[in-house]
């Protein structure tokens, strides 16, 4: 900021008080226009590319019915017979609006098909994520104040190599475990009653999420170990040491704070990673989300459903990220680790 | 010319690691069976000699597959053409992501906006669905999957790379190159790659087990390599529905997609572990975070 | 002649149909030793009750309107709800539903249609000729002809008369004396009342809907006004299910009562943990079809050569686990015309060899464009190439995806196969076989079959039409460009406490989803 040496008069006045910096609102702002200018390209993109499919919403639901009066009728019907642009214009000011369109598979509005698709998929995610962070932390704080010991080496080894797994390598070996062939406890795909909640049947749950807290613990768990180790050996914490603190609250108070910081970046990239695995997990448990979703709209051709579904993920990565960033901003200040 | 000696020596301390060496090891091992395999197996692959899902007999030792084919002889014959894939969207990736990253650092100013800006286009996809979209677009064919992968490495490449090189080009010695004239593509040929090196090799070993393990994802949702294609992806997928009576079909390929990718995984750890460690600047806990930050995105 | 209740079977409610299924579905040459059931007779019947299926083959393209049918799974809703004219018995032939007399004049282009008093839709209307009419004008209603229509395109709908309140008189442009047959297809004589609305369906049907998510589920609650006896089951709930692997461990884990279309590998997972498997011969049939206007498939030669390096058992073997019926390159194999004593085709590779010899095509290169459009196509390409090779013939199979198939070169691929419900003979020509059928993927052209299907389609005498459709069935049989290996079998699942299950021939799963008799224990 400038500071102005004029001599002032009282309508300058306000000039000469330099203002007071708001990094984390300046960068909201920023990144939330950013935000939105990639929304609307990858809109464009999406689109784009549904242009130059082989076959179309029309040929995709009639199958081998399909003669040339019943595409022609049905490409009217949906208005697929329009050119590109215009197409596109109606639907962008559509959303602007709030309306998602039809869908071109059956004709119910797009908002509620994608809807409640996007409840469940958010459901796996946040469960997924939640509990994969806790127990990657925990585990980190665990092997970091360990360290060296049988416990810490065996847990690196095991998320190395788990963190290589094929997820649905990772969701077999579940269901053979505990589904279908060992034991029985719980059930091997989930079986929804569309419009109630999907933490109505608990049971249902269990695997797909377990699948996908396997994935991403070991990230969290050898990011939290990471920076715990080296947060123990700053010289902050080594004069708690020697002014006799107990360990625990070493551990916790003085040591934890400083060392979640560079960990809440690998759990934004956790949540980010799990809204892709999402879709090899629901697929494998016929879990009705928004990667069933996706992958059935593109077989359909069915324009404004996967515009809508690419939207939300796009939104979904941006917000993330901002909000990981937020977060890590917030909490750096804090972080004081004076090295010699 | 001491920049490329570094690099070699990077390797060498890594391979003498324990984890680098085991890591090496597996993997070396699966390549070795893909490469050898269809040369050792016993039957074609399209040949039937069982009845579908047949169980392991001295007919066939692994068991049938879904068409009674014989599963040893597919899983020998199914590694080359994943690993190639793998191989070729890497190298691809790698190379158009490094470029990118490194013209943006070098060049700054428009090119660095324009760049990220695409960079960031493209980020706000997971990987596996954008591949998937691609490909459930325009068709299950090698050289899409292939495109469609590299083109999802590239920005996180680019990225990685930006921030390597934007520490170099900052530096003292390439601003005085440039005050003297230099030509910018001979600065980046011979100042800023070379000390790009380490960087670049863990990134080509993650970026490697990821492409394995997207392209064997999209195999296993339908969207990989068609038969009547012996790729381990494709067997996991067509065996799956005779998992309970004959599980060798699904657990063959899938066992050797793992050991590969956790040994890349194992020895790109002790590459990075060991280039962290080259020049004594950082201290083990440091190393340690930098190297999980990289593995994670 | 007029069609009367004494030449049709009429099906009583499924209670214990043991429908014989002979010889036909052996499971032999594979080592599989498993007998499936091929009826359920569980306990007694037992009113009440929530059946669960979980069905594959749907999609978010769903639909609850007849005319739009298009899936197995659409008529999993649509057979339940609505009811047509006529319908199928599980031996696959013709039997009156709606209809009570349906009579053609002697040149079979007018017929006279008398469908049955008291019946109701379910929202109380009652069912009269009104609806009929209403029926057939939308059906092929030229701005949005529906699925059925290329099939009933000889009936001139704006011409349909009332005779009376429950009499219609159709006029036909050209002759078309298998009305009767051509109704009896799934979905093409469904009657929905004047001014159905699609969003609000009501038909006559034993079922009606009270909820529908396309793409997930839907649910449907027994029609107290039904005409024949009421159904046991109070409710029915469908399932879309993505894959056969989901629906299987849903069946084994309990969460649904049946399930549809299973392969055979998983026959004896379901048995293993004691829940039952239907088996039918199925009338679908997967061709592969050779267009017979494109080197090098336009020499009869190489058509009769491809025919004969096909081990039509083989392949029933190993894609069908051995169930399924052979083919012989003819379609229709439950209609009353279709010649058996046609010598059934075997795999002859000198033979073969030789013609291919003989047409010059000794190292022939095609290519095979196939799609997961059914069960079992993609695999079926992958055995017909490896047959091939054992001739000479080098087969590179394209997989394709299904909307590609579908898409602009649908129809147009040299050589492919294609999925086709269960239709009679002569309504089949009608769809596939002459110049001017809208499906003709193998660009047939053949004077001599078309003159003989102009006789035939204008003959009313059952028997004098068979002898012209034999005729034409020959030529197919030495000239055409379908190669039929097998009619597929269909398999489905079902639990331990649901009884009244029948095993049919129509080829869609289930009975043809004829829920009426089915009863949970």
């Amino acid at each position: 900021m400038a500071i102005v040496t004029t001599t002032a008069t009282p309508e300058t006045a306000r000039e000469l008080t330099p203002r007071k910096p708001h990094p984390m609102r300046d960068m909201l702002i920023k990144r939330g226009l950013i935000g939105i200018l990639t929304l609307v390209l990858v809109s464009i993109l999406v689109f784009a590319a549904t242009q130059t499919l082989p076959g179309n919403a029309a040929s995709a639901v009639l199958l081998n019915t399909a003669t040339p009066q019943r595409l022609h009728a049905l490409e009217q019907q949906l208005g697929l017979n329009r050119p590109a642009v215009e197409q596109y214009w109606t639907w962008l000011t559509g959303v602007l609006h709030g309306n998602f369109g039809k869908s071109l598979a059956n004709g119910q509005p797009v908002s509620t098909l994608v809807g409640g698709r996007i409840l469940n998929s958010l459901v796996l995610v946040v469960l997924a994520g939640v509990i994969g962070t806790l127990i990657g932390v925990g585990l980190g704080v665990l092997a970091a104040a360990r360290r060296d010991s049988v416990f810490d080496h065996v847990l690196s080894v095991v998320s190395l190599a788990v963190t290589a797994l094929p997820e649905f390598v990772v969701a077999v070996v579940l269901v053979i475990f505990f589904a279908a062939v060992v034991v029985h406890w719980f059930p091997a795909v989930s079986v929804f009653v569309p419009g109630t909640a999907p933490w109505s049947n608990p049971r249902e749950l269990v695997l797909p999420v377990a699948t996908l807290v396997i994935v991403i613990v070991p990230y969290v768990f050898r990011m939290m170990r990471a920076s715990m180790v080296d947060a123990l050996e700053s010289d902050y914490v080594q004069m708690a040491r020697l002014k006799g603190v107990p360990r625990w609250r070493i551990l916790l108070v003085h040591a934890l704070p400083n060392a979640i910081a560079p960990t809440i970046q690998v759990i934004g990239l956790s949540f980010l990673y799990l809204a892709g695995g999402v879709v090899v997990v629901e697929y494998m448990f016929n879990y009705p989300g928004l990667g069933q979703a996706l992958v059935s709209a593109v077989s359909d051709r069915d324009i404004p459903q996967i515009q809508a579904i690419v939207l939300v993920l796009a939104a979904f990565y941006i917000a993330v990220n901002i909000l990981t960033d937020v977060i890590s901003l917030a909490v750096s200040p804090r972080r004081r680790l004076p090295r010699s | 010319m001491a920049r490329r000696s570094e690099a070699i020596a990077v390797l060498g301390r890594a391979v003498r690691t324990p984890r680098g060496a085991t890591g090496l090891v597996i993997a070396g091992l699966v390549v070795l069976v893909a490469v050898i395999g269809p040369a050792v197996a016993p039957y074609s692959t399209t040949q039937f000699v069982t009845s579908p899902f047949a169980r392991a007999s001295s007919v066939a030792w692994l068991g049938g597959d879904v068409l009674g084919r014989d599963v040893l002889s597919r899983t020998l014959d199914g590694g080359w053409e994943l690993l190639a894939m793998a191989a070729v969207a890497t190298a691809l990736g790698v190379a158009v992501g490094a470029a990118l990253g490194v013209m943006a650092a070098y060049y700054g100013g428009l090119w660095d906006s324009v760049i990220m800006r695409a960079v960031d286009v493209i980020l706000a996809f997971p990987q596996l669905v954008f591949a998937l979209l691609l490909v459930s677009i325009l068709g299950p064919k090698i050289w899409l999957i292939v495109l469609a992968v590299a083109i999802s490495h590239a920005p996180q490449v680019a990225r990685v790379t930006r921030a390597a090189a934007l520490d170099i080009t900052e530096r003292d010695f390439v601003k005085a190159m440039q005050i003297l004239g230099i030509p910018g593509r001979r600065i980046i040929r011979k100042d800023v790659l070379p000390n790009l090196t380490s960087v670049l090799m863990v990134e080509i070993g993650l970026r490697l087990t990821y492409s394995m393990l997207v392209i064997a994802g999209l195999s296993f949702l339908g969207f990989g390599l068609q038969p009547p294609a012996a790729s381990w992806g494709l067997m996991i997928n067509e065996n799956r529905v005779g998992l309970i009576a004959q599980p060798w079909g699904v657990l063959m390929p899938a066992i050797l997609i793992a050991l590969f990718t956790i040994g890349v995984n194992t020895f790109t750890d002790s590459v990075a572990r060991a280039s962290l460690g080259v020049g004594g600047r950082a201290t083990e806990p440091d190393a340690e975070l930098a190297l999980v930050a990289r593995e994670v995105s | 002649m007029t069609i009367s209740r004494r030449d049709f079977i009429k099906a009583g409610l499924a209670g214990s149909l043991a429908v014989g299924t002979g010889g036909l579905l052996s499971a032999c040459g594979t080592g599989n030793t498993i007998k499936p059931f091929t009826a359920s007779n569980v306990g007694r019947p037992r009113s009440g009750g929530q059946l669960r299926a979980g069905l594959t083959g749907g999609s978010t393209a769903d639909t609850l309107s007849p005319l739009n049918a298009i899936t197995n799974v659409d008529f999993s809703r649509i057979n339940n709800l609505y009811e047509p004219l006529v319908g199928l018995t599980p031996d696959a032939q013709p039997l009156f539903i709606l209809a009570e007399e349906l009579t053609p004049n002697a040149k079979a282009t007018q017929w006279t249609l008398r469908v049955r008093q008291g019946i109701t839709f379910h929202n109380g209307k009652t069912l009269t000729a009104d609806d009929v009419i209403y029926t057939f004008r939308e059906i092929l209603n030229p701005k949005a002809p529906a699925a059925a229509a290329a099939g009933l395109a000889s009936i001139d709908a704006k011409g349909m008369t009332k005779l009376d309140t429950y009499t219609v008189l159709i006029p036909c442009t050209t002759p078309f004396a298998t009305l009767g047959e051509a109704l009896a297809i799934p979905g093409y004589s469904d009657i929905i009342p004047v001014g159905f609305n699609p969003a609000a369906p009501v038909g006559t049907g034993p079922f009606k809907v009270r909820s529908f998510s396309p793409g997930t589920q839907s649910t449907f609650v027994r029609y107290d006004g039904y005409w024949q006896t009421a159904p046991y089951l109070d409710e029915i709930v469908i399932t879309d299910y993505a894959d056969q692997v989901s629906q299987v461990n849903a069946l084994l884990a309990g969460q649904v009562d049946v399930v549809n279309l299973l392969s055979d590998d998983v026959i004896s997972e379901v048995q293993g943990e004691s829940k039952n498997v239907l088996l039918s011969a199925g009338g679908g049939w997967n061709p592969f079809t050779m267009r017979v206007d494109t080197a090098p498939f336009s020499d009869v030669r190489v058509r009769q050569a491809l025919r004969l390096l096909v081990d039509r058992q083989q392949m029933l073997d190993l894609v069908f686990g051995g169930f399924g019926t052979l083919g012989n390159d003819v379609f229709g194999i439950w209609a009353p015309e279709y010649d058996h004593s046609l010598p059934q085709r075997h795999q002859d590779i000198d033979q073969a060899k030789s013609l291919l010899k003989a047409a010059g095509a000794e190292d022939l290169h095609v290519t095979l464009v196939t799609s997961d459009i059914a069960q079992g196509t993609v695999l079926a390409a992958q055995v017909f190439a490896q047959q091939a090779s054992e001739a000479g013939v080098s087969v590179s199979v394209d997989d394709v995806t299904v909307n590609e198939f579908y898409g602009t070169n649908y129809l147009k691929w040299p050589f492919a196969q294609d999925y086709w419900f269960y239709n009679f003979y002569l309504p089949q020509v009608s769809l596939a076989t002459l110049p001017t059928a809208p499906f003709n993927e193998t660009h047939w052209k053949n004077a001599q079959y078309d003159s003989l299907y102009a006789q035939a389609i204008a003959t009313v005498d059952p028997t004098l039409r068979t002898e012209i459709a034999q005729e034409m069935q020959r030529i197919e049989y030495d000239q055409g460009g379908y190669i039929i290996p097998f009619f597929p079998p269909v398999i489905d699942g079902f639990g331990a406490n649901v009884g009244g299950l029948a095993s049919s021939k129509i080829g869609l799963s289930l009975n043809a989803y004829d829920f009426r008799g089915v009863w949970l224990s």
